[in-house]
């Protein structure tokens, strides 16, 4: 039984993950490779501020103001790389975005005073919701499907709202977009910020569930894992995604009752999720994404 | 009362001038034509006009608003639509998307129930819930004319409308085109299609080799020997 909650609160987490990609990618067409920094700008806040406060101020965060501070967080580092990247377009800004990407993991390898390293931060707590122990793995499902559900209808509203046409305008075809009077750059500068806040969000939960994070755990695999979702939910689809970030959750637990040795495990779960990033780019090369045009 | 005003327009991409010194003005509610050769810069200019490309010199005015300092979104705020020549249609939205985004971003917007006549008018209110990348490339263009009255532009930059349209489709291209001018839009035509430009637009200018090289009325510039010389030769 802890293993299928453990195996929930992942898909939970995963899915908001992936749904903050999605948004941003699979409607504006915004290959970001730096998402998988904010995820790790929410971690690292939820482990660090909290105590910040606490130690300095003598305030306590509870569970939602924790997660609040790691996607204010996450969006406050995210502005000026949006102001920056999002004057590139295309694959300009995929190489901006990966650059910012080893930034960050720099960083947070590097500034041993505040992350301590590769050592990594362990024993984070987790704070109580509404007077919820969420210290009980059961209690901390319910409280990550609180949060996932209500991120991912809000996804689905932006997506069907005024927001998403224009981001999805915008991705489709810039020019066209700005012909109706909308501004490409304020656009995806808000697809941005709202996607690095709500994966602020998820690397926060993660953080408070595994309580103990490292840079190892915000690498480029991250961002291979949620393409693959998205591209396999179809991007731009929020139940897709969510369909997605459940079955690739299931299938990468499922492969640990193959009887392989870990050493080999770890590195052919990726494998797998590559090749299946890589089936349906193949099958869908013709759909996946309309055809880029030029005024 | 000119609704656009183009004093000395030039554009150079990579150190090369491609678009020189143009200066024109187009009347409120005139529907005035630009024909050339390929390559005559007359997309450039539109592009130009647009606010579509960096190192553009001079200035537009779309009736009192200086647009040459705005960037592209800004000018069609202030009222100037265009219709591209690969099509602007967001192929991936239904065509009723199409037309919600153009009002959504117009304060001129018209209402939902003159966006659905004008729809019943080209025919494809029974079309409104499906994708747009489905229509045929007639219905598409038809379609961006209608979205840019739905936005309720002042000024219309038309690209090649009849390109890769049927000649069946050709007429009702003509018919919306002449409703558009009939609610007092300024229309600026790209066209290769000497007949449908002779016939729609009052006055016709022609571009050659990045400059303004002739204007009149229709009757005028096909008299115009040089007219034949730009596209034959001597």
């Amino acid at each position: 039984m802890d293993y299928l909650i453990h195996i929930a609160i992942i898909c939970c987490i995963f899915s908001i993950f992936a749904q903050s990609f999605n948004f941003a990618f699979g409607l504006g067409r915004l290959f970001n490779l730096a998402h998988v920094s904010t995820y790790a700008i929410g971690a690292y806040t939820a482990a660090l501020f909290p105590n910040f406060l606490s130690y300095q101020l003598g305030i306590t965060l509870g569970f939602s103001s924790t997660l609040l501070s790691c996607a204010l967080v996450a969006a406050l580092c995210a502005a000026p790389l949006a102001a920056i990247a999002t004057r590139l377009s295309g694959d300009y800004f995929a190489i901006g975005t990966l650059a910012l990407t080893y930034l960050v993991a720099n960083t947070l390898t590097n500034w041993r005073s505040l992350t301590n390293g590769v050592l990594g931060i362990a024993g984070i707590p987790r704070p109580g919701f509404f007077g919820f122990d969420t210290n009980e793995n059961i209690n901390f499902l319910y409280v990550s499907l609180l949060f996932a559900a209500a991120l991912n209808v809000g996804f689905y509203l932006l997506t069907k709202g005024r927001v998403g046409r224009r981001l999805r305008a915008t991705g489709e075809f810039p020019q066209g977009a700005a012909a109706l009077g909308i501004s490409p750059s304020n656009t995806q500068g808000l697809a941005f910020l709202v996607g690095a806040m709500a994966s602020g969000i998820a690397g926060g939960l993660f953080a408070l569930y595994i309580s103990f994070i490292d840079p190892s755990s915000f690498g480029l695999d991250e961002m291979v894992s949620i393409l693959t979702v998205v591209v396999l939910g179809g991007p731009g689809s929020v139940i897709g995604c969510i369909a997605a970030a459940i079955g690739i959750t299931g299938l990468g637990e499922a492969m640990r009752f193959i009887p392989f040795s870990p050493s080999v495990l770890g590195p052919a779960r990726q494998i797998v999720f590559a090749i299946i990033l890589f089936a349906v780019l193949y099958k869908k090369r013709d759909t996946l994404f309309p055809a880029q045009r030029a005024v | 009362m000119s609704t656009i005003v183009c004093s000395n327009i030039s554009v150079s991409i990579n150190d090369r001038t491609i678009v020189h010194d143009v200066t024109f003005e187009i009347g409120s509610g005139e529907c005035v034509g630009l024909i050339g050769p390929n390559g005559s810069g007359k997309t450039t200019l539109f592009n130009a006009l647009g606010g579509f490309l960096p190192n553009v010199r001079g200035e537009v005015l779309l009736g009192d608003a200086k647009l040459s300092d705005l960037p592209a979104f800004a000018r069609a705020q202030a009222g100037l639509g265009r219709v591209f020549q690969s099509s602007g249609i967001f192929r991936d939205m239904t065509v009723w998307e199409n037309l919600e985004i153009a009002k959504e971003n117009s304060s001129r917007a018209k209402s939902n129930e003159e966006i659905e006549a004008l729809l019943a008018e080209v025919g494809l209110e029974s079309r409104r819930d499906e994708k747009a990348g489905s229509l045929s490339g007639g219905q598409l263009r038809l379609l961006e004319i209608v979205r840019c009255m739905a936005a309720g532009s002042k000024a219309i930059l038309l690209d090649e409308p009849t390109a890769g349209v049927s000649p069946k489709m050709r007429g009702e291209l003509q018919a919306i085109i002449r409703r558009v001018l009939a609610s007092g839009v300024t229309l600026f035509i790209i066209e290769h299609d000497m007949n449908f430009i002779f016939e729609l637009c009052s006055r016709v200018m022609v571009m050659h080799e990045g400059r303004l090289i002739l204007q009149g009325t229709p009757q005028e510039v096909r008299a115009n020997p040089q007219l034949a010389e730009i596209y034959f030769g001597k």
